[in-house]
């Protein structure tokens, strides 16, 4: 559940790693944290004090996964921001507390992989860093391919090149550097697994050409957090209660339900890991995620209410 | 989403008709003992970069080699008994192809391995439960669960509770 197990943790360090990113360490405050699996993430909670809206985002964490002592994560500020990031950015300050939950991860690599080939786009390179430590440590082949604008993104690409040295590529866009993709993927032996983490264009663009090479899908892996887009207001109604909730443009239905303090479980808030689905009792649904399969949206029974909206201007759900 | 209704038992191999991949740069076919009908229509119907073999032992040497150098967009196609097919794709997942690069054909007979769980010996040949195990002796219930990994199915003491209380013979396949 999203309101249990969460951990106390205090922000000791706040570092601006590029133009739009900043980085915070995040330690313990009564408990150790624990180790993590490469390509965790935590969900944090910010703010929620006296009339102050509480916000929910996945991050993740790009610290060592065996390191207990502290996390840390990346914030890109989203032009587009409904709060989160801009949250981050503008309020929070060394010795600050936050709630985080435990790790969760969605985007862990396959470790039957005779190769990693890994595709970073912007703030997209979080994930990775967790990685490296141990490809590294297991000694198994892999390439970095990091894409990002310097005047906004490309936190850590400096270290990167100097210590990966020949496994790490990076393409700065405002250098006018650009990554021939089919010219990655076409040179790569059996048993390679690829990776992207980035906007939604970089993993359809990989994902269509790994495709159309003749690429197992199984091999291509993917992660994108971009997290919940404003919508129309709409009005949701629980069958079961009886309650009505006004979602308004700026929130997600799993937010509103949460600031009713409704529990639902949920891992990734950005239509993935499925934890969050409800049942629609009534009304028309826009689906918005990347886990129901094409006949479940179709029969409108079932939602994702972290991304998914009301097509119209009422819902009814069956909690 | 995944179904709540579990009906029957699903590590049960299922398989559907096969269709060339149209994308995969290279064809590799194996065929146990010999070139299914099936299989020579799939060969003859796909371009230049393909290649046919026939094998009697799934883990031959020549077999290993020519899996280790498929190509990542390669796709491997597999006819002949179930264990048969299913221990060349195990070969070939080790090798490093992913299970939707391995295409198998329906298995040319229902004869299956059995995987005693008391002496962990695999009789071959099994067509009928209880079976007796060539290891241990013992009469074997035969079920559908299958070990992708041994390609053999699991069997486990039929009148382990009460030595008198044997199981009606039936055919299974």
């Amino acid at each position: 559940m999203s309101v249990i197990d969460q951990i106390p943790v205090r922000v000791t360090a706040v570092k601006q790693v590029a133009p739009m990113i900043k980085e915070f360490t995040l330690e313990a405050i009564d408990a150790e944290l624990v180790p993590f699996s490469p390509g965790a993430h935590v969900v944090v909670t910010m703010g929620g004090a006296e009339n102050e809206p509480a916000y929910r985002n996945a991050y993740s964490l790009m610290s060592n996964p065996q390191d207990k002592s502290q996390y840390r994560i990346a914030v890109r500020l989203q032009e587009d921001s409904r709060g989160g990031s801009l949250y981050m950015h503008q309020q929070i300050a060394v010795g600050d507390q936050l709630m985080i939950s435990p790790p969760a991860n969605l985007f862990a690599p396959d470790w039957m992989a005779k190769k990693h080939v890994l595709f970073a786009g912007g703030v997209g390179i979080t994930p990775f860093l967790s990685y490296l430590p141990e490809l590294q440590q297991r000694e198994t082949e892999f390439e970095l391919h990091y894409m990002f604008r310097s005047k906004q993104t490309g936190a850590y690409s400096a270290e990167l090149a100097e210590t990966l040295d020949n496994h790490c590529s990076n393409y700065d866009a405002d250098q006018g550097s650009r990554c021939d993709i089919a010219a990655v993927l076409s040179e790569q032996p059996l048993g390679t697994h690829f990776y992207i983490c980035g906007p939604q264009s970089l993993i359809d663009s990989v994902r269509a050409i790994a495709d159309e090479m003749g690429i197992p899908a199984s091999a291509v892996h993917w992660e994108e957090f971009a997290g919940a887009k404003p919508g129309q207001p709409f009005v949701v109604e629980l069958s079961r209660s009886g309650v009505e909730l006004a979602v308004s443009s700026d929130s997600s239905l799993l937010e509103t339900l949460e600031g009713a303090d409704i529990a639902i479980p949920n891992l990734c808030r950005a239509g993935v890991c499925g934890q969050c689905v409800c049942k629609v009792a009534e009304g028309e649904v826009e689906h918005r995620d990347s886990y129901l399969s094409e006949p479940e949206k179709q029969s409108g029974q079932v939602m994702m209410p972290c991304v998914s909206r009301a097509a119209g201007e009422r819902l009814v759900l069956d909690i | 989403m995944q179904t709540e209704q579990l009906n029957g038992v699903v590590s049960k191999p299922a398989y559907s008709p096969v269709e060339l991949n149209p994308k995969s740069s290279f064809h590799l076919f194996i065929a146990e003992q010999a070139v299914t009908g099936e299989m020579q229509s799939l060969f003859d119907g796909c371009g230049v970069d393909k290649e046919s073999a026939v094998y009697s032992d799934a883990s031959d040497s020549r077999l290993l080699e020519s899996l280790a150098a498929m190509p990542l967009t390669g796709t491997l196609y597999l006819a002949g008994s179930e264990p048969f097919i299913w221990r060349v794709a195990s070969h070939a997942r080790q090798a490093g192809l992913r299970p939707d690069q391995i295409r198998m054909m329906v298995p040319v007979s229902r004869e299956r391995h059995l995987f005693c769980c008391h002496c962990y010996q695999i009789t071959e040949g099994v067509t009928y439960s209880p079976f007796i195990c060539s290891g241990c002796g013992l009469s074997l219930e035969v079920t559908d669960h299958f070990a992708r990994l041994h390609s053999a199915y699991f069997g486990y003491q039929a009148n382990a509770e009460d030595s008198s209380d044997m199981p009606e013979k039936r055919e299974v396949g």
